[in-house]
């Protein structure tokens, strides 16, 4: 059984922010009045949200402006996988990078993108072979290649 | 929360411009909040909402719709930002995140500067914390997340995701003291 004050700071953050249901806030407030533990909580949860982090300028119309292009692109599939994955291999070879899976991927609900991550070494990780378990290009998906060509150019 | 989501991800799923727009407005700043607080650098953020709404765009066929979408676009906003984190193979550190990112604290200077500084405390703490009792935390106070959608954002049960909020907090509560 949860104790009278485990139940309030659950329900704080939702107080704080002014979202609760009045009869929620009246028990909190009625509870905070006389639990000094309680409201030096939602004393820092009122200090944390004084301070968001603030999105950067230009940011919104950079996300739009990526959002966008693949969708602009989506007409012309069906030739571009096959030079990316060209390119891409060509660039791979050029440079000897490795592309080794990553040990657990996180469980994620979009599926494809971001089921499997992976992570791009140097000629300094070791020989510039792909070695047993690395990834083979036909695995990637065009997101992946894509944004692996994308990173290459930077 | 907007839940006439629905309407909007219709136009969107269909392609119209001006509902990708509402999306990312609506969004971005939870998004990128975030993202922020996972990578503890504002570039990298950066990349992580840009990369979080190509995901979720690109992906919005696969939207269930049993989850909000808020939710659903925060998990992958959580996903993008630890992918991000892997790829750079960077540490979490401690950054200036919030100070330069101050909204305006008005004319009074020395407020101004209090402001600030409780500011960049506030993010070093945060920045403390283990990454789940982060985010969970940052889920739910500034997202206002109920603890099943803040399991749901960061892959873990309901009660995992209180316990790590609770955690979080206390472990807050002792660095701010
Ligand atoms: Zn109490």
């Amino acid at each position: 059984m949860k104790r009278p004050c485990d139940e309030i700071r659950d329900v704080l953050p939702t107080v704080v922010s002014g979202r609760a249901e009045p009869a929620t806030e009246q028990a909190v407030q009625a509870h905070l009045a006389g639990c000094e533990a309680c409201r030096a909580e939602a004393e820092l949860i009122a200090l944390l949200r004084r301070h968001p982090v603030a999105v950067p300028n230009g940011l919104e119309e950079q996300v739009l402006l990526a959002a966008a292009g693949p969708r602009q692109r989506r007409a012309s599939r069906g030739f571009l996988p096959q030079l990316v994955a060209v390119a891409a291999a060509v660039v791979l070879t050029v440079l000897g990078i490795r592309l080794v899976r990553v040990a657990e991927p996180e469980p994620s609900p979009v599926a494809g993108f971001m089921d499997t991550p992976f992570q791009a070494f140097g000629p300094w990780a070791g020989s510039g072979a792909f070695t047993p378990g690395s990834v083979v290009l036909e695995e990637l998906t065009e997101e992946q290649l894509e944004l692996l060509l994308a990173e290459m150019e930077s | 929360m907007p839940e006439e989501d629905a309407e909007v991800l219709a136009r969107a799923r269909a392609g119209d411009p001006a509902a990708l727009e509402v999306l990312v407005a609506r969004h971005l700043s939870d998004v990128y909040d975030v993202a922020a607080r996972v990578l503890g650098d504002r570039d990298l953020a950066r990349d992580a909402a840009q990369d979080a709404f190509v995901n979720a765009l690109g992906a919005l066929d696969r939207f269930r719709g049993d989850a909000s979408f808020r939710t659903w676009l925060l998990r992958i906003a959580v996903n993008a930002a630890r992918s991000l984190a892997r790829r750079e193979a960077r540490r979490r550190e401690v950054s200036l995140l919030a100070v330069d990112g101050l909204p305006d604290g008005g004319p009074d200077p020395a407020a101004q500067t209090s402001l600030r500084a409780e500011a960049g405390r506030v993010e070093a703490v945060l920045a403390r914390l283990p990454e789940k009792q982060r985010l969970a935390v940052t889920l739910r106070v500034y997202q206002g997340l109920s603890f099943r959608d803040v399991g749901e954002a960061i892959g873990c049960s309901e009660g995992a995701a209180r316990v790590n909020y609770h955690h979080g907090i206390k472990r807050l509560r002792e660095l701010l003291r």
